[in-house]
C-alpha cells in the first residue's frame, strides 16, 4: 500500500462564478522513503499542491479530489482536529523563505520545543535536550549558544536548518520541501540539499521536493512531476524522463538546462510566459507556446495517457527514440 | 537591554527641560502684570509691589529666574496656590489618585474590549461583524467627549436612573483616604454598599473617557492583525500542527501587539487631556477638574505646576511604554 495516494486533486480560488484553477487534477502516488520532485515554472501550482496536502488552503480556496489518502487514512473525510494532529507530526513542510518562516518574537528553542510539546509528552528538561539534539542533527554549529537566539540573529541557511529541525522533530513519514534552497546563498544551497537528502535516507521518510531546478531533481529524486499552469504535463521515473521526455514541455525544460547547451553561445529558452490564472487558453494549456501544436490542441484538453512508468498529458507525445534537443519549441 | 534603556531614559531629560521652559514662560506671556498674576492682588501700592517683585524674584534677569525656577522644582517646590495658599505639589498629590483611578479604568476598558474586538474583526474581515466593529469604533472616535458624556448622563442617570450623575461616591459615606483609589478604599472601609456606590459612580466617566482609546486600539489591532496573519510564520505555526487558538493568540497576536503598544503609549496623552473634560462634566474631584478651576480663577501657580506635573507623567508613561516595546520586540532589544 502506498503512503500517499492522490487522485484528481484540484484547488480553486476566486468566486464560484469565476473560478481560478491553481491546481487542476493532480494525480500523485508516493511510497514510503521515496523522493518525488515537482518542477514547473513560477505560478504552475507547485506550492498550492504542497499546501493542499498539508490542509492549509484557506477560504476562499476550495480543495476537491476524487481520493486523497495518507497511510490508509482518508484525508478528505478527516475532521479538522484529526488533520491538525497529523500536521507537523506525520506530514511536515518547510518553505521557501526561512527567515520569514520563523516567528521573530520567539527564540529558536521556544519554537522547536513548541512543536515537540504539541505532539508528545515530556518534561521541560527532556524537551530541552531533544531540541538540542535536533539542532545538532541539522548540523548547526555551537548549537547550545543558538538555543536562545532569535531568528534575526541567524543567517538564512541557519534559519532553514532550524526549519528543517522543526519539520523532522516528530519523525514525519512525509516531508514536503517547498523550494528549500531557492532563497539561500548559492554556496550553502548544495549543503542544504545534502543535509535534506541525508536525513531523508537516514529516517526513511518520503520527500516531496518542490523546485524549479531540474538539475536538483536529476540529482536526488526517484520520480518527477512536471507541472505547467496548474496541470501535470508529465510524470514518471527520473532516468526515463531525462533520457526520453515524451512531453514537448518537459523536453523544452530539459533543453534549457546548461548541461544540454555546452558549446552554445546562448541557452535555449521557452518563448512566452506562463498564462495567468485569468487567461488560461482553451484546449491544451501549453498550445500557444508549443511548436507541435495542431488544431486539436487548440480545442480539446488532452487527458493524461499512461505509458510504461509514465503519465503524459499531450495529444502528440514525442517519439521515444528522439532525444532532447533534436526537436525544438518555437514561438 | 541596559543600553536601550539608558538611551530611552536619556531622551526624557531634554523633553522635561522643554516643558519647564514652556511653563516658565507662561507667566511672562499672560497679558498684564506678572506680580499681579502671581499674587492675585490688584492695584497695590508701589512699596508692596516692589516687595513682591523681590519675593517672586521677578527683579532678576530672566535666565536667573529660570534657573531659580528649575532649582525650586528639583526640591519639589512648585509654589503655592493663590486661592488656598496650599503647596501646589501637595494639592496635586492628594487629587491625583482620583484621576489615576479614572484613567486606569478607562484604559482597562479600552484594552479589554478593544483588543478582542480588533482581533475578531481581523479574523472575520469583510463580514458584517467586521463592518459593525469598525463602524462603531469610527463613531466612537469622532464623538466629542463632552457631548458623549452628556448623552450618557441623560440616558443612564436622568432617564433610566441607573447611575449617579456626579462625584466619586455617595456623600453618605465618609471614607478615610488610604490609597486614594476609591474602589480600594471603599473595600478596605468594610462599610456595606460603599464599593457598589463607588463602582456605580465610576461607570459613566469610564465609558466617556475610554471610548476614544477603545476605538483607536480596536482599529489598530485589526490592521496589525490583518498584516500579521499574512506572514509566513503564521503558516509555519499552522504547519506545526498548533491549534487555531495558539496560532492566533500566541504567534499572531504577539507580533500584532508591537504596533498596538506604540499606539497605547500615544493614547496616554489623549487620555489625560480627555480626563480634564470628563472630570469637569462629572464633577470628578481629580487633577483635571482642579486645573480647569485654576484656569477660571487665574490661579497661575496651580496652572503652572499642574501642567508641569501632568506633562511629566505623560513623559514617564511613554518611557515605560518604550521599554515595554523593547521587551516585547526582540529585534529592537538585541540589535541596539
Ligand atoms: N491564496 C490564493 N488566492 C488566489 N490565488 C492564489 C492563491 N495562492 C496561489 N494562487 C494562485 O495559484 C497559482 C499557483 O500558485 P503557486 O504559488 O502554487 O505557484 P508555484 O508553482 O508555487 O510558483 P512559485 O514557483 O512562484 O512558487 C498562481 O497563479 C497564484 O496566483
Ligand atoms: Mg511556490
Amino acid at each position: 500500500m502506498a503512503l500517499l495516494e492522490i487522485e484528481n486533486l484540484s484547488v480553486m480560488f476566486g468566486s464560484a462564478s469565476r473560478p481560478l484553477r491553481a491546481l487542476d487534477g493532480l494525480d500523485l502516488c508516493m511510497e514510503q522513503g521515496e523522493v518525488v520532485g515537482i518542477v514547473g515554472e513560477s505560478g504552475s501550482g507547485k506550492s498550492t499542491a504542497g499546501l493542499a496536502l498539508m490542509g492549509l488552503i484557506d477560504y476562499p480556496g476550495r480543495v476537491t479530489a476524487r481520493r486523497m489518502s495518507f497511510a490508509d487514512r482518508d484525508l478528505l473525510m478527516m475532521p479538522e482536529s484529526e488533520r491538525q494532529t497529523l500536521r507537523g507530526k506525520d506530514i511536515a513542510m518547510i518553505f521557501q523563505d526561512p527567515l520569514a518562516s520563523l516567528n521573530p518574537c520567539f527564540s529558536i528553542a521556544y519554537q522547536l520545543e513548541e512543536t515537540l510539546r504539541v505532539h508528545q509528552a515530556g518534561t521541560r528538561a527532556e524537551l530541552r535536550s531533544q531540541t538540542l539534539a535536533l539542532l545538532r542533527l541539522v548540523e548547526i554549529p555551537d548549537a547550545e549558544q543558538r538555543l536562545d537566539a532569535y531568528p534575526h540573529q541567524l543567517s538564512g541557511g541557519m534559519c532553514q536548518r532550524v526549519m528543517l529541525a522543526m519539520a523532522i522533530a516528530c519523525n514525519p513519514r512525509l516531508l514536503i520541501a517547498d523550494e528549500p534552497t531557492t532563497a539561500l546563498d548559492v554556496t550553502v544551497q548544495a549543503q542544504m540539499l545534502e543535509l535534506l537528502t541525508g536525513l531523508q535516507k537516514q529516517r526513511g521518510m518520503a520527500l516531496l521536493l518542490i523546485t524549479h531546478d531540474l538539475g536538483v531533481v536529476a540529482q536526488v529524486a526517484h520520480r518527477v512531476v512536471v507541472m505547467y499552469a496548474g496541470q501535470v504535463m508529465e510524470q514518471g521515473r527520473v532516468p526515463d524522463i531525462f533520457d526520453a521526455p515524451r512531453h514537448p514541455y518537459t523536453q523544452a525544460l530539459l533543453a534549457s538546462l546548461p548541461e544540454y547547451n555546452v558549446g552554445r553561445k546562448r541557452l535555449a529558452t521557452i518563448p512566452g510566459n506562463v498564462p495567468s490564472q485569468h487567461e488560461r487558453p482553451q484546449g491544451c494549456v501549453l498550445h500557444p507556446r508549443c511548436s507541435n501544436a495542431q488544431e486539436i490542441c487548440r480545442t480539446l484538453v488532452p487527458d493524461p495517457a499512461e505509458f510504461p512508468n509514465a503519465l503524459v498529458r499531450c495529444h502528440f507525445p514525442l517519439d521515444k527514440t528522439v532525444g532532447p534537443c533534436k526537436q525544438n519549441l518555437t514561438a | 537591554m541596559l543600553g536601550f534603556f539608558l538611551r530611552r531614559a536619556g531622551l526624557v531629560v531634554p523633553t522635561f527641560l522643554g516643558i519647564t521652559l514652556l511653563v516658565f514662560s507662561l507667566i511672562h506671556l499672560i497679558p498684564g502684570n506678572a506680580v499681579e498674576a502671581l499674587s492675585g492682588e490688584r492695584g497695590m501700592d508701589p512699596a508692596r509691589y516692589a516687595r513682591l517683585m523681590n519675593e517672586f524674584g521677578l527683579d532678576q534677569p530672566l535666565y536667573q529666574q529660570y534657573l531659580q525656577y528649575l532649582w525650586k522644582i528639583m526640591q519639589g517646590d512648585l509654589g503655592r496656590s493663590i486661592i488656598t495658599h496650599e503647596p501646589v505639589l501637595g494639592e496635586f498629590l492628594s487629587l491625583f489618585p482620583a484621576t489615576l483611578e479614572l484613567s486606569c479604568c478607562a484604559m482597562l476598558l479600552a484594552l479589554i474590549l478593544g483588543l478582542p474586538a480588533g482581533v475578531l474583526a481581523a479574523l472575520k474581515r469583510n463580514t458584517l461583524l467586521d463592518y459593525s466593529v469598525m463602524g462603531v469604533s469610527l463613531t466612537g472616535y469622532s464623538m466629542p467627549i463632552f457631548w458623549w458624556a452628556l448623552l450618557l448622563i441623560l440616558l443612564f442617570s436622568v432617564t433610566l436612573g441607573w447611575t449617579p450623575v456626579s462625584g466619586r461616591i455617595d456623600i453618605l459615606f465618609d471614607l478615610p483616604p488610604i490609597t486614594g483609589l476609591m474602589l480600594i478604599d471603599s473595600l478596605l472601609s468594610g462599610e456595606s454598599g460603599a464599593f457598589k456606590s463607588a463602582l456605580s459612580h465610576l461607570i459613566l466617566p469610564t465609558i466617556a473617557l475610554g471610548t476614544i482609546p477603545l476605538a483607536v486600539i480596536a482599529r489598530m489591532t485589526r490592521s496589525a492583525m490583518l498584516e500579521v496573519l499574512r506572514e509566513d510564520y503564521v503558516r509555519t505555526a499552522r504547519a506545526k500542527g498548533l491549534s487555531r487558538l495558539r496560532v492566533i493568540g500566541i504567534h499572531a497576536l504577539r507580533n500584532a501587539l508591537i504596533p498596538v503598544i506604540t499606539v497605547i503609549g500615544l493614547q496616554v496623552g489623549t487620555l489625560l487631556a480627555g480626563a480634564i473634560l470628563t472630570e469637569t462634566i462629572f464633577s470628578w474631584p481629580g487633577v483635571g477638574k482642579w486645573l480647569v478651576e485654576a484656569i477660571h480663577r487665574r490661579d497661575y501657580p496651580v496652572v503652572q505646576g499642574g501642567i508641569l506635573l501632568t506633562a511629566s507623567i505623560v513623559i514617564l508613561v511613554n518611557l515605560g511604554v518604550d521599554i515595554l516595546y523593547g521587551i516585547i520586540n526582540p529585534r529592537i532589544r538585541r540589535s541596539s
